[in-house]
């Protein structure tokens, strides 16, 4: 008997559940046109992303360019991109290439550092599903987090160093946190202007901050092991049609302020497949301008700076995260 | 719109639904705060599943096997006067799912050593109580806790776990899921936990929902109705259940002593309600002797504030008291019972008692003078921050195990209870985070605690060298030693000191360490009696040394070499055939 009426009084709060459902749901639609009609700022926004990559061996091998978006190891360079309710978050880290010679695989630790990386955004609810949950601190939380999660793997045999650059884009207040360690890098663009740059660490020149993972054994001296803590931490409000750029060191070094802009400007709409059109375009010339021996790139420029006879591009892996801020 | 994973929905309305919080968990592998090995990994969607291997990404327990309940010290086994209930979980996790739904299934994605999961739960809001949905109890044709316990483990490979319910009309977003391992040959790992249900009961109620109108008020009469007839038909029964057994003989006359017997063979639920039949049961389950040795943790979603309250009425003298997982409400009705009912206790385990605060441990180490065992694990509501709460176990004079994993006990409070209690033999301060400097608390106990045996010093990341060298030369009864993730010790000349001075050593834990072949040399000369050895992590160590090990400690069952990336494990696969005495542990993330 008193199955049956159970039953009954769980069918009863199933459907008034529903309804209830619906009912909330009806509401917050109509909210959400009252409140875009009434005020602008109150909209959710989000980030059209697009990415792109060419690896150092692409002139050697004939490789076509990466733009399989599940691929994420360009040579020595990863990246990710994660999508949470409330931010999207974009990474990229560069593999220290000097470990090659010492029979290690460099793209391992930077492609483990951005794995982690992804998963603590799509994990940490309390942070990236609650808009008042970040703070200028949350990408360089990330990266500490994503660091120590290596650094406590009972498989001690990972090694390597990297760059490291993320940013967290807030989807309602717009504000784009970064923390960026060594020479990766993102700029924002703004009508064709470069407002915002972020800054390189360098220990001296083309030797970037990086984080490593080293084996007890080696101590050497010209090992950087530098704390994720270094990182130059940012805050910057962005608005509607603002591009990001993110970089590894392989697309500053080679492409110019003003080439980036010319190829920016040329994006006429901001669908995805706008974007990863613009994207591969960028990252295909500036791997062509690596390959130049008379063109007097601005790693040329800077190494010029430092006393260094240097000419042509730099061949280097090159990875690309171009990234619009869209009404959803 | 949203490209989020973690919950979808199909044409029926049914949501798929993944971890979107973590409530409450017993214990974990990984450092707190951390996200490698920790509880808080079984959030959001799949990571590695079917992967099959030892990840980071999973959420690990902190124990397996029955290697640490083998410790002397860790637990003294409750003989209670009564019969144990059907109960065998050792560890818990509570997360919470993002929508409530009328629960259909869970799917529990396992991704190495599958098998620990013994029982789940959802919360019901209307009666306010966690429910069991499944249990591995219902499975068997006769169920015991012995063999539930030698129930047989799944076949080495992930598996998605998806046991039949036995109830699907608990709405609910909250879920709790048990585990047992002791069986486990290794760390048992989760990747995720689905929850599948509709906001409304599809499955069982669509007609029924479909006619709600009809029903409507009629409804509401009848239940008023119906459930007072229930009630008494009930009682009617029972009595006449009574009666048919005194044709023969009256249960009523049997001896008491006869009575007392088959009173021992109830468990702690039955014999409540047998004491509330009549008043000859009544004085018969009221025998304080009953409730000396009492072990609540099997009831933890049954007992309440009454039952605490009927309790500190029975009796005046508990010995034995394990309250750990209990979810006691009202702290005054605790204060009362501590004081009524627990002043003889020598014995006391608070797993993960949440409502346990500053001012209940006061209490408690006010009023029960005669504590030897102290197991406070977990309580993370205990808290340092306006008075020094831990400080007051200082005054328990009688310590002798003390285990403080997972809380927030304070440096100044650690150092009064070392130099107090000057009986402690077992001491347990694993992942305490607040501590923070291991060293001055070494050589605190090296001055104080010279007869202390065991020593669990898990993810104690502030010790170094210096701390270890005054406990190898001063603490020369010591049998056990963890030392596992203790990340910041990176020489070893304490090892010679202790294998030296502690000819007793029986358990050993490098975890993580990355120690060299001097070390395990050196293990091999002088540790003789170890019975248990933890080398997971050390890349630079030589087959031929574990070869070494094996045969210079006859006594070894337990060899953890995980990771050991210079072992040839083949090779020590073919030598284990000598040593069958040793369990030889070795596990590896999968490719």
């Amino acid at each position: 008997m008193f199955k049956i009426i159970r039953k009954q009084i769980n069918a009863i709060r199933g459907l008034l559940n529903e309804y209830n459902r619906t009912q909330v749901l009806r509401s917050l639609t109509t909210r959400q046109i009252e409140t875009s009609e009434q005020s602008q700022h109150k909209a959710n926004f989000h980030l059209v992303t697009a990415f792109s990559g060419f690896s150092k061996e692409f002139f050697n091998t004939n490789q076509p360019p990466t733009i399989n978006q599940k691929k994420i190891i360009i040579g020595d360079d990863s990246w990710f991109i994660a999508n949470q309710k409330c931010a999207d978050v974009m990474g990229i880290a560069d593999g220290v290439g000097g470990w090659r010679e010492m029979g290690v695989d460099p793209s391992k630790f930077s492609s483990n550092l951005m794995k982690q990386c992804k998963r603590i955004v799509e994990q940490d609810n309390a942070v990236f599903a609650n808009c008042d949950g970040m703070s200028e601190r949350t990408p360089l939380d990330i990266l500490v987090q994503s660091y120590n999660c290596l650094i406590e793997s009972k498989d001690q045999s990972l090694i390597g160093s990297s760059t490291a650059c993320i940013v967290v884009f807030n989807r309602e207040s717009k504000i784009l946190y970064s923390a960026n360690l060594g020479d990766s890098g993102f700029v924002i663009i703004r009508n064709n202007k470069i407002v915002f740059r972020s800054q390189e660490q360098y220990h001296y020149f083309n030797a970037p901050f990086q984080l490593a993972l080293l084996p007890n054994m080696l101590n050497e001296e010209n090992l950087f092991n530098d704390k994720p803590q270094s990182a130059s931490v940012n805050a910057f409000q962005l608005l509607e049609g603002d591009f990001i750029v993110m970089a590894t060191d392989g697309l500053w070094d080679n492409l110019s302020e003003s080439h980036l802009l010319l190829k920016i400007a040329n994006i006429k709409d901001c669908f995805k497949e706008d974007m990863q059109q613009a994207a591969r375009n960028i990252a295909s010339f500036a791997a062509e301008l690596s390959q130049d021996p008379d063109y007097m790139s601005p790693f040329a420029i800077s190494a010029r700076k430092h006393g260094l006879n240097f000419r042509g591009g730099k061949p280097d892996d090159i990875t690309v995260l171009l990234a619009r801020v869209s009404k959803t | 719109m949203e490209t989020n994973s973690t919950m979808y929905k199909d044409d029926r309305m049914v949501y798929y639904q993944f971890v979107h919080n973590v409530l409450d968990f017993s214990s974990q592998y990984g450092k707190e705060h951390s996200r490698s090995y920790t509880v808080s990994n079984i959030r959001g969607g799949i990571t590695n599943f079917p992967r099959y291997g030892d990840f980071l990404e999973s959420c690990v327990m902190r124990t397996y096997g029955p290697w640490w309940q083998e410790c002397n010290y860790l637990d003294q086994n409750i003989k209670q006067k009564i019969q144990q209930p059907l109960f065998i979980s050792q560890d818990f996790i509570e997360v919470e799912f993002e929508l409530k739904c009328f629960i259909n299934s869970v799917a529990i994605y396992e991704n190495f050593n599958p098998g620990s999961i013994v029982a789940i739960y959802a919360f019901d809001f209307d009666s306010d109580k966690w429910v069991k949905l499944w249990s591995i109890f219902e499975q068997m044709i006769n169920p015991s806790n012995s063999n539930a316990l030698k129930r047989t483990i799944p076949r080495k490979e992930s598996r998605k776990f998806m046991p039949n319910l036995m109830r699907k009309d608990i709405f609910s977003n909250l879920l709790r899921i048990e585990m047992e391992h002791s069986q486990m040959e290794y760390y048992s790992e989760l990747d995720a936990i689905e929850l599948i249900g509709a906001t409304y009961d599809i499955f069982h109620n669509k007609k029924v929902a479909r006619n709600l109108k009809a029903i409507g008020d009629d409804f509401f009469k009848k239940c008023s109705i119906e459930t007072s007839f229930l009630n008494e038909n009930i009682e009617d029964e029972t009595r006449i259940e009574i009666k048919e057994i005194s044709k023969d003989i009256n249960i009523i006359e049997l001896p008491d002593e006869l009575l007392d017997k088959i009173i021992s063979f109830l468990d702690l639920k039955t014999v409540f309600s047998l004491r509330s039949t009549c008043i000859k049961f009544y004085n018969l389950c009221n025998d304080k002797d009953i409730y000396k040795n009492l072990n609540i943790k099997p009831f933890w979603n049954c007992v309440n504030d009454k039952f605490l309250e009927t309790l500190s009425k029975i009796t005046d003298e508990i010995l034995i008291l394990d309250l750990s997982w209990t979810k006691f409400k009202q702290s005054i009705i605790f204060e009362k019972f501590l004081k009524n009912s627990c002043c003889q206790l020598t014995f006391l385990k608070m797993e993960c008692c949440s409502y346990l605060d500053s001012k209940m441990l006061e209490i408690i180490c006010d009023n029960c003078k005669f504590l030897t065992h102290l197991d406070i694990a977990s309580c993370l509501n205990i808290t340092s921050e306006e008075k020094p709460a831990f400080a007051s176990i200082s005054k328990l004079k009688n310590l002798e195990h003390l285990k403080l994993y997972r809380t927030k006990v304070d440096q100044n409070s650690m150092f009064k209870i070392i130099e107090s209690c000057q009986n402690l033999k077992y001491l347990n301060i694993g992942s305490c985070f607040q501590l923070n400097d291991f060293d001055s608390i070494m050589s605190c106990i090296s001055e104080n605690l010279k007869q202390i045996e065991s020593l669990d010093l898990w993810r104690s990341y502030s010790l170094t060298n210096l701390g270890l060298k005054r406990i190898a030369s001063k603490c020369k009864n010591l049998k056990e030693l963890d030392l596992g993730w203790c990340k910041n010790v990176t020489s070893y000349e304490w090892l010679r000191i202790l294998l030296e001075n502690c000819k007793d050593l029986r358990k050993l834990f490098l975890t993580s360490h990355k120690i060299t072949d001097n070390e395990i040399l050196l293990i091999a000369k002088h540790g003789k009696k170890l019975e248990q050895l933890d080398f997971l992590g050390s890349p630079f160590i030589s087959t031929e040394n574990i070869e070494l090990t094996l045969r210079s400690c006859p006594n070894l069952k337990l060899l953890d070499i995980s990771f050991c990336s210079n072992v040839d494990f083949e090779k020590i696969l073919l030598i284990s055939q000598f040593f069958s005495n040793c369990s030889i542990k070795r596990s590896y993330q999968g490719e």
